[in-house]
């Protein structure tokens, strides 16, 4: 799975018809996928920014089209990467080989192996498990049948501008039954092919089977251009389980405009657990639509907001069956300046009865100077719903740091362990790797907070 | 030997503690008594070093050590270790991974994880609490009397060599304290040499361990300090007699 040279380098900037034909050309897709494509760009055109959430107003339309740079073109110079990416990696422990990878300077072909192994397990089992495009050239059909059925071109503008110009990320089926017992690592696959800008996921969980996909890491992910806007939709069919668990670091320069959404048949069962660090601006609200009746939605954040970053996260629920269930825990830390807002929305249809909604919101505040919103959204039209909402604010209190420094932990350590208590139910639904990254990645986070 | 000399404390633009001196010897036992606000707990918090209670003069000695500039952490460093009177909840923080934490940075952590839950066990077992509670929260939810053992857990586990106990028999019924008197005693058998310093407004827990000394302790001064004999003076007599008269 070598890189190819796309051949795309010598596109001018700027979106329009052409760029986007040629984008399908290259990729040699099928007509289908070139007119979804040119529909979608009409689309985004004609939709105004959303200003309803963060600010996008520094967003130039040179972000918007720098994504024409083909993957393999985008080979800088170490010495171009920012001392405090660097640092970073170094705090991390990451190994040079991979730290040139995650800063965009080098492709890393290492993970090939690791890949071809678990691939062949996972293959034996009729799971497929693939980049995007390959998977429409191998698997046409299935495709087809699902692609753009969970979030529509017309969803918002930037699902839109995906829907355009999308390049790379995966593509995980699930046969009927099959329970898939290690998570699937995106990280391995993204590693023996690079990451891209406009990643486009597309998970289909057949009937009774079980998936945990991953994706992300801690290091921060270094990019010169600064807008990653992605698309996941997931399909979970009758009593299936997926679970869709994200880490992202990324460099303070990159506003990341990202559409989650799953759908659950019914007795299915979707969790998105979502990390958010880094970024200037994060606008991401994962969407469970809870289809067949009993079925079960769960969503699990965190946001790290620091100095001159705005989080923007929360999540979507939509009941529309009866006897379904869903919870929302949502915990978002503001440091230094930093500002996190949750924006939620719990929505049940018309004529359900059992329906049970637990939604928590906690944020905790290190400073004066940080700030955390709270925007929840709640509309039901049926009656015998019952719903819990919760909401706290709290700020690390100088006992707390006292106590905990008298038993011999320096500042950082005793910060570093406060967060840790308080994002606790999220890690503990990593994979143990992950969570031992997690929690490495917030003792440096204080460790900048500090100073 | 562990001494402060002429020291005062101020917090909130109050003078807490006026020009007070006390030296603990290796392996002695005080007990500093005084009524409600008397300063004695702004005394061991200054000790700590808690960030509110600034030292306007004096200096804390720690044998030929000088504390007084030190923060809170290096004072842990340096063997000293304060159990307050309410130990504050942090939700969310694992016992288990707290105190794995705290030896792990202390550098008390066995080499295996097996050998730490051993040690673990073995200590609750001593201060009386259930292994349940090594996945709870901090602090949250505990009862006054787990609050306490909990503390001496950790004490146990640090092994300190200045231990400052505030109020340690308050909120705890007669079986909780019996079982932290006998956890102390059991820590100062294995370490002779360290210093306890009991601060409390009752005697209770004066009836568990042998005090070397007695301080009394009335609007931030120590107005009198002498052998057990005091309790006796003061239970009969209360702190009226210490009271300066004006």
């Amino acid at each position: 799975m070598r890189l190819k040279n796309l051949g795309m380098s010598r596109m001018q900037k700027g979106l329009n018809k052409q760029i986007v034909i040629q984008i399908s050309e290259q990729k040699n897709e099928p007509g289908w996928m070139t007119d979804f494509r040119l529909k979608s760009l009409e689309i985004f055109e004609s939709k105004p920014m959303p200003s309803w959430g963060a600010d996008l107003s520094d967003l130039s339309s040179d972000d918007i089209y720098f994504y024409i740079k083909p993957v393999t073109q985008h080979q800088k110079d170490w010495n171009d990467v920012p001392d405090d990416i660097k640092k970073t990696f170094e705090s991390l422990g990451v190994p040079q080989a991979e730290r040139s990878m995650l800063a965009g300077v080098s492709a890393q072909f290492e993970s090939e192996v690791i890949y071809k192994k678990l691939k062949e397990r996972w293959e034996k089992k009729g799971v497929v498990f693939l980049d995007t495009e390959t998977a429409l050239k191998n698997y046409p059909e299935l495709f087809k049948k699902y692609f753009a059925t969970i979030i529509p071109p017309h969803d918002n503008k930037f699902a839109a501008l995906n829907s355009a110009v999308w390049s790379g990320g995966s593509f995980v089926y699930v046969p009927k039954g099959v329970m898939v017992d290690q998570p699937l690592q995106a990280y391995f696959r993204i590693n023996a092919q690079s990451m891209g800008q406009f990643e486009r996921t597309l998970i289909i969980a057949e009937p009774g089977s079980f998936v945990h996909y991953v994706e992300g890491c801690s290091a921060p992910v270094y990019r010169t251009n600064s807008l990653h806007s992605a698309v996941v939709e997931i399909v979970a069919l009758p009593d299936s389980h997926v679970r869709y668990t994200t880490i992202q670091n990324w460099s303070q320069n990159v506003y990341n405009l990202v559409t989650k959404r799953a759908m659950t048949l019914e007795r299915a069962t979707v969790e998105w657990v979502d990390g958010n660090f880094g970024s200037k601006v994060t606008m991401k609200y994962p969407c469970i639509l809870l289809k067949g009746e009993q079925s079960r939605g769960q969503i699990i954040s965190i946001a790290v907001a620091g100095k001159n970053q705005h989080q923007d996260s929360g999540g979507k629920i939509i009941h529309l069956a009866s006897n379904t269930s869903s919870n929302i825990v949502a915990k978002s830390i503001s440091k230094a300046g930093g500002r996190s807002s949750y924006r939620g929305l719990l929505k049940v249809a018309k004529n359900l009865t059992g329906i049970v909604s637990r939604v928590q919101c906690d944020a905790l505040l290190f400073d004066e100077t940080s700030r955390s919103d709270t925007y929840p959204t709640v509309d039901i039209a049926s009656s015998g719903v019952d719903i819990g909402h919760e909401a706290s604010v709290s700020k690390i209190s100088e006992e707390q740091l006292f106590y905990l420094m008298s038993k011999g932990l320096t500042a950082q350590q005793a910060q570093a362990m406060i967060v840790h208590g308080f994002i606790d139910c999220f890690v503990s639904m990593l994979p143990m790797e992950y969570a031992v990254e997690i929690n490495r990645l917030i003792e440096l986070e204080m460790t900048d907070s500090i100073g | 030997m562990f001494s402060i000399q002429n020291y005062s404390v101020r917090v909130d633009q109050r003078l807490v503690v006026k020009n007070c001196n006390l030296t603990l010897s290796a392996g002695s036992v005080h007990v500093l008594m005084g009524p409600n606000g008397s300063g004695k707990s702004s005394l061991v918090l200054s000790l700590m070093g808690h960030p509110l209670y600034e030292i306007l003069d004096g200096k804390i000695i720690f044998y030929d050590q000088n504390l007084t500039m030190l923060s809170t952490q290096q004072r842990a460093e340096q063997g000293l270790f304060l159990a307050v009177q309410h130990p504050v909840e942090i939700a969310g923080l694992q016992v288990l991974h707290f105190l794995q934490e705290l030896c792990r940075v202390r550098k008390k952590l066995p080499e295996s994880p097996q050998n730490f839950l051993t040690q673990v066990s073995k200590l609750l077992e001593i201060v009386g609490l259930p292994e349940s509670i090594l996945s709870r929260s901090v602090n949250v939810g505990f009862s006054g009397g787990e609050k306490k053992r909990f503390e001496l857990l950790q004490l146990l586990l640090l092994e300190p060599s200045v231990v400052m106990l505030d109020e340690i028999d308050s909120g705890v019924d007669v079986d909780g304290l019996k079982m932290i008197a006998q956890g102390l005693t059991w820590y100062k058998q294995q370490n002779p040499n360290v210093i306890l310093f009991f601060v409390t407004h009752y005697r209770k827990i004066v009836d568990y361990v042998q005090p070397d000394f007695v301080h009394v302790m009335m609007e931030g001064e120590i107005v009198r300090s002498g052998d057990a004999v005091l309790l006796d003076e003061i239970e009969k007599f209360g702190y009226e007699p210490y009271a300066k008269r004006s």
